[in-house]
């Protein structure tokens, strides 16, 4: 085999090799580019399906509602024609620019069904796991749902009386507080709460979603968003549960 | 036939109907759970931070590394003036006292996964 064979051989092999070398970089590339199957256990699954099916059923069988702070003319009024809870609270800026306010600042969310009384509560799922119904859910990145937490029940002639505390800017609370006494009667919608700050007994109000979002003449849009938002807290996302593992105690 | 049928409604509607008593219940048994889990969390978190500042006998010579260049100071300058535990309302807390150049400082005492911090805040 002379010199000029080798080359040419040679040549051959290196050209293949560099051939293949960037197919296999190419072949990389588009394997990246490809979407990752994201893969969760069946079992979380299961447990995702049960929360947000009983948000469901909470939902389609029960009243939500809002329980607020009746502070006379700052955030609600009554008048002798229509009850109005809600009003858009509006600032104006330097330049003249409307802003909206978070207009519901004393008052917490929560659904009645069977007699029952639910508060939604944001449950955060971190690595040291949070029970649902008799098994532990763990997760490796932040995942969260609201827990229908019991906090009362109605009694015969409509009346419930708990314990909870207003919310200031939050939509869902995140853990159940006894700061304040509510005794409200769901037949007639009269409430009674202790104060936030002072222990004072004074009245509060009780309205369903429906009737403060249709009661209102004024468009109550961040009403109707904050309805949204927190129906949208309530369910089990799909983010992150690829972390996520369940555990039978 | 009739009857029949009603029978069949009556059975597939109370079957379909969810149980919200037994889901009071049950989630009553989930927040006993989940604040059982947080006490004894807090609890060992407690014993951890008790644990720790008694075992304090000096600075870490990293922490005093990096106090020093914090502060521009000497780091042979910082000595260990004893920690201090306190019970609060709460939780039980725990500060660190120093003197260096820079006069005499408190330093509070965190218990991050188990491991002690202390801060390089001079308060």
């Amino acid at each position: 085999m002379n010199a000029s064979n080798i080359k040419l051989i040679l040549i051959f092999v290196l050209s293949i090799a560099s051939a293949n070398s960037i197919a296999s970089l190419k072949d990389k590339y588009k394997e990246q580019q490809k979407p990752k199957k994201i893969v969760i256990p069946q079992e979380v699954l299961d447990i995702r399906d049960d929360i947000n099916n009983t948000w469901n059923a909470i939902r389609k069988e029960g009243v939500f509602y809002f329980l607020m702070d009746a502070k006379e003319g700052s955030y609600y009024s009554d008048s002798q024609k229509k009850t109005v809870y809600y009003y858009p609270n509006f600032s104006k800026g330097f330049d003249g620019t409307i802003y909206y306010k978070d207009s519901l600042k004393d008052f917490f969310p929560l659904f009645v069904v069977d007699n029952k009384i639910f508060i939604p509560l944001i449950t955060s799922v971190g690595e040291s796991g949070t029970s649902w119904k008799g098994k532990t859910i763990s997760c490796k990145k932040a995942v969260s749902f609201a827990r229908p937490a019991p906090v009362g029940e109605i009694d015969n002639d409509g009346i419930a009386s708990f314990k909870m505390q207003y919310l200031t800017y939050k939509v869902i609370p995140e853990e159940l507080s006894t700061k304040q006494e509510f005794e409200v009667n769901f037949d007639t919608k009269e409430c009674y709460a202790t104060g936030k700050y002072v222990k004072s007994v004074h009245k509060c109000h009780i309205a369903s979603s429906n009737a403060l979002i249709s009661g209102n003449k004024r468009p109550s849009a961040n009403l109707r968003d904050l309805v949204r938002r927190i129906q949208t807290r309530l369910y089990l996302q799909k983010k992150n549960l690829e972390t996520c593992k369940v555990e039978n105690k | 036939m009739r009857y029949i049928y009603f029978l069949f409604f009556l059975f597939s509607a109370q079957s379909s109907a969810y149980d919200f008593d037994n889901l009071y219940k049950q989630m009553n048994t989930d927040l006993y759970e989940v604040a059982t889990k947080k006490i004894e969390k807090e609890s060992k978190r407690n014993d951890e931070i008790r644990a720790y500042c008694k075992s304090l006998k000096s600075f870490p010579f990293s922490w005093k590394e990096n106090f020093a260049k914090k502060n521009k100071i000497n780091v042979n300058s910082i000595k260990f003036l004893g920690a201090v535990l306190t019970e609060g309302s709460f939780s039980p807390y725990c500060t660190a006292k120093s003197s260096s150049d820079i006069g005499v400082c408190r330093h509070y005492i965190s218990i991050i996964n188990q491991v002690g911090y202390i801060s390089n805040e001079c308060k």
